[in-house]
């Protein structure tokens, strides 16, 4: 029986169905890659894997395409390929991307050779290669470490086929195909061995890669290549012009938007702001910047790699360092177009040159463009503050005596005065300042806001989906009238239309609140569904912005007095997770080479430590050898000697007479069930050469060693010395 | 361990060989009936050859006897026979005034008993006594067989009316039970041109003596058998009993007869010792026969098939020593 076991055999046909279904696995992944990558052809990557998932579940239906129709489908995916490229031209991405998924699904569909099983192999790997560069996010890990094993057994399999007659097996049959026939098969046929080659060769890819990626300088191939940038849009509620509710939409998400690596836990501010845009226009329930504000002299442009915080204070006095903490911010794409900034701060470095837009009057730090991988930054000595000084400009404005301006055309500063109401609402305005503000004397902004506060706190809840009715014109004055509860942005809005009626410039500010802290990695997370929206209202005593949250249950009514929250703890399975992203980010994003010349470094020291030891080692035992040569024998030195060498030839002896020391032992234990160890050793031989399928002599003689009587240690070793060559001789 | 002569193995496989050969020129495209009976030979057993009428089984019994040199005889079983018709009769001889022993066709070295389940229990039980002790005892006088002694019995297996089938005691007496089977087209085309109808008319000429098979029986018994190989018979022998399915298992004999069968097999094959597949390949022919089923069947050969398929389900179960 066992020597006339069947080995299973994968037949030709049914290695070209692996084949086929492994190819599609990898257009598959391809077109998960894709997909990662947000762009308007997104509905198109649906379809195909849609498509492509379909030909694998069931491999029937495209198997019953004709192949004849296979020719006039090219010529036709041709057309549609040049039709995109010429009317979107100047856009080079977006139909390259789209000509690349319909290259792969046809060639996926269509009747491969082995031409084009290699064509989908290259092109997978184009589509992780692209998508990774682009998103650089941990999915692009993940999707690196599929697809090598599967292409290698693409590549196996392909070799396979090459050796065998390929081109007689022309038309897979699928119509009898099951995936539990095949499956189970495969099952059968795959040999452990193979398993666990494949398994070191995919760990020794691994390695070299990791190795590679460690060493090679990080260069940021979209910037290299200014059309492989893709252009996206920012969220509305960050945006320069936000309608009232598009930061209530934003907190209806709950993904991660900003990842901060902070120098310690301590370090975090008790009501962390993230301030994003500092919007001074408000026009019917609409808050933008004007357009005073889009051009210079209000925004400079710059294409630099390190920020100092003074270039955004160009009227004030230049800040000193007082720490060199740094901060790590990782801002997710497609979030927003201007950075999230909590406080002012010594310096900010970039990756890398950056194309940047600087407002310094309202203290922001904003990209040309929005970007679509996650974007990340440093900031060295970060002051949180809830206080920003106001430009010059401001100052001189607002300090001149309040004027009215129902002009259309208002400019810069003074827009933070503005309200485009219509008398009535105006007038609504004041009375409720009047009765706000009652009798007392109100000497500064911070006693004026908090009465403001306190009264909209009074009558007014928090919810995010407000109901309004009423016939007011404004939105926010109709809100104010008829009612009784709102999100931030109503807050925020009804708060700067009360000061700014009472002659108080008020702007509305977006950007995040809050976040949580990781355990598992040790940093902050912003998520979507901490957007918030606030307020800044000038202080014309210390000449700054006072940062003024009117929305009920963030902190005191009072703006000086900051209270402090702790922040919630994400701890559990999806925090460790996220975990592995920052990880992944600290790992791929780099500011400069320094980790890596720290690396290479240490590896250099090391190596130097070693080996100066390993010579010293050397030189001490040579300096012992040659002190013992020496020195006189003692009768010490003899015995030592003695016993070693006794020792080595015990260990030799034994080595040379195993098989009948290991006989006797078997002789004295005696269990039931034991072989003795030339049996035993016979048995080892015959089952290599079994699965060796080796034949001949040799397994006749290993068999009588096997089951045969007994027979003398010194013939048993020439035979095993003879299996052992047989061996050796058909594995070459 | 003991000491042991030498077999001399190789030339042990060159007279099996020789023996085949001569019985394959007759006996065509039938390997494996003729192994086993070579075996049989070998092993000092007897063996029952259950088949359709016409299919060869005494020509090859015939073709064994002449290849060997040594006597042949033929008892055509019938439902009148009697035991004296077999064994002998003493007769009174006027002469010596005393009773003389006439040997029956018992007294040869192969004996084809044809359609042994045609006759009495009687006359049964007194062939199957010789065939268990190979002495006959008449009138207090014990005669010997002469060596080698091997009694090929056949029976139709599917023509029942008036028959005795033998009880399973008698059964167990044979060493083997097998089947001749039809010729293939090519073989008995060969048979067709070389156009014999009876076996007197073969010619086969002696290719091995007498003495030859005595001492290859003897050297049988000392062919190798290692612990595991042993073990593994045991636990062949166990499953048989552990088989709902059998109203009975296998009995010791059988068990002996089976490590006999391997230890022929090995001999015939050239070889000094036991390999599992000698034993795992010789289940069915020797424990086929002596085992019955807790229900039984109608139908003989259904029966007969049903039995041969749980002995394999047990051969494949059974782990082989590796």
């Amino acid at each position: 029986m066992s020597m006339s076991k069947k080995r299973v055999k994968l037949r030709a046909e049914e290695l070209q169905q692996l084949k086929w279904l492994v190819g599609s696995c990898l257009s598959l992944l391809a077109l998960w890659a894709l997909s990662s990558l947000e762009m308007q052809s997104s509905s198109v990557v649906l379809v195909a894997a849609g498509v492509v998932l379909l030909s694998i579940v069931s491999p029937r239906i495209v198997s019953r395409i004709p192949s004849k129709l296979w020719r006039p489908i090219g010529f036709v995916v041709l057309l549609i390929v040049i039709v995109d490229f010429a009317l979107h031209l100047p856009e080079f991405m977006p139909p390259l991307l789209r000509m690349v998924i319909l290259l792969l699904l046809f060639k996926t569909l269509a009747p491969r050779k082995r031409r084009d099983d290699l064509q989908i192999t290259v092109l997978c790997l184009f589509c992780l290669v692209i998508s990774g560069v682009l998103t650089v996010s941990l999915l692009f890990a993940l999707q690196i470490l599929i697809f090598t094993p599967v292409a290698m057994g693409m590549l196996f399999m392909i070799c396979l086929l090459d050796r065998g007659s390929e081109s007689r097996v022309r038309s897979v049959d699928w119509e009898r195909f099951q995936y539990a026939r095949l499956l189970g098969k495969v099952l059968r046929v795959v040999d452990y061995r193979v398993l666990f080659l494949g398994a070191v060769m995919f760990g020794f890819v691994v390695f070299i890669s990791t190795l590679l990626f460690i060493l090679t300088p990080r260069i940021d191939l979209d910037q290299a290549i200014p059309y492989l940038q893709i252009k996206t849009q920012t969220r509305a509620g960050f945006s320069e012009n936000v309608k009232l509710g598009a930061v209530t939409d934003i907190q209806s998400d709950n993904s991660v938007a900003l990842r901060i690596d902070v120098p310690s836990y301590e370090a975090i501010d008790g009501t962390p702001y993230w301030r994003i845009l500092a919007l001074d226009k408000y026009d019917q329930g609409y808050f933008r910047l004007s357009n005073d504000l889009r051009d210079r002299p209000y925004r400079s442009y710059l294409k630099i790699r390190e920020l100092m915080g003074r270039e955004l204070l160009s009227d004030s006095t230049p800040r000193e360092r007082k720490s060199s903490y740094k901060w790590t911010l990782y801002l997710e794409g497609n979030t927003s177009q201007f950075l999230p900034l909590p406080g002012m701060f010594y310096s900010m470095r970039f990756e890398g040159l950056q194309d940047l837009v600087l407002m310094p009057g309202q203290h922001h730090v904003g990209l040309r463009s929005v970007q679509q991988r996650v974007f990340s930054y440093q900031i060295e000595d970060l002051d949180w503050t809830h206080r920003f000084p106001a430009m010059q400009i401001e100052v001189d404005a607002f300090s001149a005596v309040p004027m009215q301006f129902e002009s259309e055309d208002v400019k810069y500063p003074m827009t933070n005065l503005e309200l485009n109401l219509v008398s009535e609402e105006r007038a609504y305005l004041a009375d409720l300042n009047e009765q706000i503000v009652g009798g007392q004397a109100v000497d500064d902004v911070g006693a004026y806001s908090k009465l403001v506060t306190d009264y909209l706190w009074k009558n007014y809840s928090y919810s995010v989906s407000p109901n309004l009715s009423g016939n007011a014109e404004d939105a926010i004055v109709r809100w104010m009238q008829n009612a009784k509860s709102g999100h931030c942005e109503y807050f925020a809005a009804a708060y700067i239309l009360l000061a700014r009626e009472a002659g108080y410039p008020a702007r509305m500010v977006v950007g995040f609140a809050g976040g949580s802290w990781n355990v598992v990695e040790e940093y902050f997370v912003v998520r979507n569904d901490d957007a918030h929206a606030w307020v800044e209202i000038y202080d014309a005593k210390s000449r700054e912005w006072l940062r003024v949250d009117p929305t009920p249950g963030n902190g005191s009514s009072d703006p000086d007095i900051i209270t402090s929250n702790v922040p919630s703890f994400e701890s559990g399975v999806n925090a460790w997770i996220d975990s592995l992203r920052i990880q992944w980010y600290r790992r791929v994003v780099n500011f400069d080479q320094s980790d890596q010349i720290d690396m290479a470094i240490s590896a250099k020291t090391w190596w130097d430590r070693f080996s100066e030891r390993f010579s010293e080692k050397v030189k001490s035992i040579g300096a012992s050898l040659q002190k013992w040569w020496q020195q006189p024998f003692s009768s010490e030195g003899i015995v030592r000697f003695v016993v070693l060498f006794c020792s080595a030839l015990m260990v030799w002896g034994f080595w040379r007479s195993r098989y009948t020391l290991l006989g006797c032992l078997y002789r004295i234990l005696r269990r039931p069930k034991a072989l003795d160890p030339i049996r035993l050793q016979a048995r080892r031989y015959l089952r290599k050469m079994r699965t060796k399928q080796v034949d001949g002599e040799i397994v006749d003689e290993l068999m009588a060693m096997r089951f045969g009587p007994p027979v003398k240690r010194t013939k048993a070793k020439e035979v095993f010395e003879r299996a052992r060559k047989a061996l050796r001789k058909s594995q070459s | 361990m003991s000491s042991k002569s030498v077999i001399p193995a190789p030339r042990a496989f060159e007279t099996v060989e020789r023996l085949r050969k001569n019985i394959e020129r007759t006996i065509r495209g039938k390997t494996e009936a003729v192994d086993k009976v070579i075996i049989c030979l070998l092993a000092g057993g007897h063996i029952l050859i259950e088949d359709l009428p016409g299919l060869g089984k005494t020509t090859l019994a015939y073709c064994l006897a002449r290849s060997i040199d040594c006597s042949f005889s033929r008892i055509q079983f019938t439902s009148d026979m009697l035991p004296s018709d077999i064994i002998g009769v003493s007769i009174y001889d006027e002469r010596e005034r005393e009773f003389t022993f006439k040997r029956g066709p018992i007294f040869a070295n192969i004996v084809l008993a044809d359609e042994i389940n045609r006759t009495t229990p009687k006359t049964q039980s007194s062939l199957l006594e010789v065939m268990g002790r190979a002495k006959i005892s008449v009138d207090g006088q014990t005669y010997t067989v002469p060596p080698p002694f091997m009694v090929i019995a056949t029976q139709n297996p599917v023509d029942y009316e008036g028959t005795f089938p033998l009880p399973e005691s008698q059964m167990d007496r044979f060493l083997m039970r097998m089947e001749m089977g039809y010729p293939d087209f090519k073989n008995e085309l060969d048979i067709l041109k070389d156009g014999h109808l009876h076996y007197d008319h073969l010619v086969a000429t002696p290719v091995v003596s007498k003495n030859d098979i005595v001492e290859l029986q003897t050297y049988v018994r000392e062919v190798y058998v290692e612990d595991t190989v042993l073990e593994y018979i045991v636990k062949l022998v166990a499953a048989t009993r552990e088989k709902v399915e059998f109203r009975s298992g296998v009995s010791p004999r059988g068990t002996l007869s089976l490590k006999a069968a391997a230890q022929a097999r090995a001999l015939a094959q050239g070889r000094a010792f036991v390999i599992p597949d000698d034993v795992s390949l010789l289940v069915l022919p020797v424990f086929g026969h002596r085992l019955v089923l807790q229900k039984p069947m109608s139908d003989p050969m259904e029966e007969r098939r049903s039995v041969e398929g749980l002995l394999q389900q047990i051969v494949e179960a059974t782990p082989e020593p590796s």
